[in-house]
């Protein structure tokens, strides 16, 4: 073949979707773009050559009220729309497998994008190594094999929910009615440990002692031994709580109300508080693997919008940086394994939007991707309105410290 | 045709010369203008970033594209190549062209991605086309000499398109892939052939 046939032939090859790819594409490097750190270039004499000289990087969008609102309205831009998001989830950007739970049930997502529904249960939580997931249904908890062959099974009065393994492996704690109880991994030792405790899923402590901590319905947050059930500390009451979480390496205990968060140490002192705006509810929060970093949800009343940000709380110092914000509602949070991406539901958009978030000091949208039609996916061949999934555990994150 | 190719083909110093005196100018403006996008970009303006991107996007998209044959995979390198470029805008020296140094960050990543995914054989990895949305008449594709560049290995698929698609000379080429400059001309005479088997047979 000569090269003036082939010049003729290749410079007229197009990529598919070149026009809406350009766009989502600049969406997300624009926004990058505009959230850098510009380096201020010492003013270099014309006429000489001289050596390089440093380089001074200055904070040009930083941390105060009217850069932060710049930031806001710049990470606007970035919402994907409903005509660039993806039509079907075709893989997982990272490795591990998610929890999905949907009306019909738990599903696990494979990294392939396949998925599986593990049957007509409520709600499911990987075991530490996600070989098994413990799953609920009415008064029953249920432990399965990913394949959805179940192991065992317990029945308690009152209604069970919240199942979540040890870091070991070896306890399972679940709510039965308002009474925390807790089982061994094999099904075996049933018994209670704390009455009166509220919604809120309990969180175990990441460290070798089965030490858990839940939230009761007066607003206090307790730890105790899960073995002994002797209480280890308890915290003043401080309202609704609707989420406990801990660190990967269970150095901070992040309590979340629809007012207030809280971020205690694993002694029970009360280290920070994150007071949200009037008219502001925080809905969700999850630890970034292997940082003392979290993705929080929040929900504004005025305009019907949601916030996505990284925050990390710190001896009184609180870092905040917005990620995405779009009108309604978004839905849980989870980040994958290796901590660079995460996912965000967005109900609203019948979206599942995945960030690659940067490692620097100010994590940035490095990469951003919309799938769709989220809600009919986890509802195939279903009737009716399908209802918008939640996420579960993106199994299975590292313990251990902040790099 | 002359605006195209400044479209098309940034302007280069160095690069073969486009015989024609229209292309010439148009590539001499483009080139000062880039030159002060890039300057403003440093400074700090998304209006002259924003520039950068859409007159190196589409060119990065398509032989992004060429090189591995997967839609959203080319369109996650040129994007990551752009956010690694524009993150280190402020290192970037303003004597030396910005394309050249962009297409080095693509065309090396698409061609990583390319041998890792055939060591990984991924579910559906079978390089099929891959339409994202509607395709209009103009985004049309000759889907002859596309499967026929996919029927090279990565690296003298690279070289053609970096040679045939973004007009760089071989010795360009040498310095972008830091490969031997008979190492190119070699992938090139053996990337030719190979095209004129593939589209002979297909032709018959």
């Amino acid at each position: 073949m000569t090269e003036d046939r082939v010049r003729e032939l290749l410079p007229d090859q197009r990529a598919p979707d070149e026009a809406a790819a350009q766009e989502r594409a600049w969406r997300v490097v624009g926004a990058a773009f505009a959230d850098r750190e510009p380096a201020r270039r010492a003013a270099r004499p014309r006429r000489l050559v001289v050596a390089v000289t440093a380089v001074l990087a200055l904070l040009v969008a930083g941390l105060t009220p009217p850069g932060q609102a710049v930031a806001d309205w710049l990470r606007d831009a970035v919402r994907p729309g409903r005509e660039h998001a993806r039509e079907a989830l075709v893989w997982l950007p990272a490795r591990g497998r998610l929890l999905v739970t949907s009306q019909r049930g738990p599903w696990i997502v494979e990294r392939d994008g396949s998925k599986r529904l593990l049957g007509a249960f409520e709600d499911a939580a990987w075991s530490p190594r996600g070989l098994f997931v413990v799953v609920t249904r009415g008064h029953e908890v249920i432990a399965l094999e990913p394949g959805g062959r179940p192991r065992w099974s317990l029945a308690r009065p009152g209604r069970v929910r919240a199942a979540r393994w040890s870091p070991d492996g070896f306890r399972i704690a679940y709510q039965a009615g308002d009474a925390l109880r807790i089982v061994a991994g094999d099904g075996t030792g049933d018994r209670p440990l704390a009455t009166a405790v509220a919604a809120a899923p309990s969180a175990w402590w990441p460290g070798p002692a089965h030490r858990l901590a839940y939230a009761d319905t007066r607003g206090r947050v307790s730890m105790i031994d899960g073995d002994s059930g002797r209480l280890l500390w308890r915290s003043a009451p401080a309202g609704v709580v609707t989420q406990l979480a801990w660190s990967s390496d269970g150095g901070r205990l992040l309590v979340v109300g629809p007012r207030a968060l809280r971020q205690f140490d694993a002694s029970g002192r009360l280290n920070d508080v994150l007071d949200m705006p009037a008219g502001t509810r925080a809905e969700t929060a999850a630890f970034r693997p292997v940082t003392h970093e979290f993705a929080l949800v929040s929900h504004m009343a005025a305009g019907d919008r949601s916030r996505l940000e990284v925050v990390e709380m710190s001896g009184g110092n609180v870092r905040r940086q917005s990620l995405l914000a779009g009108a309604g509602r978004f839905g849980g949070v989870a980040w994958a394994p290796d901590g660079e991406w995460l996912l965000a539901g967005w109900e609203a958009a019948d979206q599942w939007v995945f960030i690659r978030t940067g490692n620097g000091e100010r994590p940035t949208i490095e990469r951003l991707r919309a799938v769709g039609n989220i809600s009919r996916q986890f509802d195939p061949g279903g009737r009716g309105t399908p209802q918008f999934p939640g996420l579960g555990e993106w199994c299975c994150a590292p313990v251990g410290r902040p790099k | 045709m002359t605006a195209l190719l400044a479209l098309s083909a940034p302007a280069r110093p160095g690069s073969e010369k486009i015989a024609c005196i229209d292309g010439e100018r148009a590539n001499r403006d483009s080139g000062q203008n880039e030159l002060q996008w890039i300057r403003a970009a440093q400074s700090g303006s998304s209006e002259a970033a924003e520039a950068l991107f859409r007159r190196h996007w589409r060119p990065a998209y398509r032989a992004a594209y060429l090189v591995v044959r997967d839609a959203h995979a080319a369109e996650d390198i040129v994007q990551e190549a752009f956010l690694a470029a524009l993150r280190a805008l402020d290192r970037f020296d303003r004597r030396r062209p910005f394309g050249p140094w962009l297409h080095r960050i693509v065309v090396n990543r698409a061609i990583d991605w390319s041998r890792a995914r055939a060591l990984r054989r991924e579910v559906g990895g079978s390089p099929a086309p891959d339409r994202a949305g509607p395709v209009s008449v103009d985004d049309r594709y000759s889907e002859d000499v596309a499967s026929a560049l996919a029927a090279l290995p990565p690296e003298q698929r690279a070289v053609v398109v970096l040679r045939y698609v973004l007009g760089y000379t071989p010795g360009e080429i040498a310095k972008l892939l830091d490969a031997p400059r008979g190492t190119v001309n070699s992938r090139l005479r053996r990337g030719l052939d190979r095209l004129a088997d593939e589209l002979g047979e297909q032709e018959r």
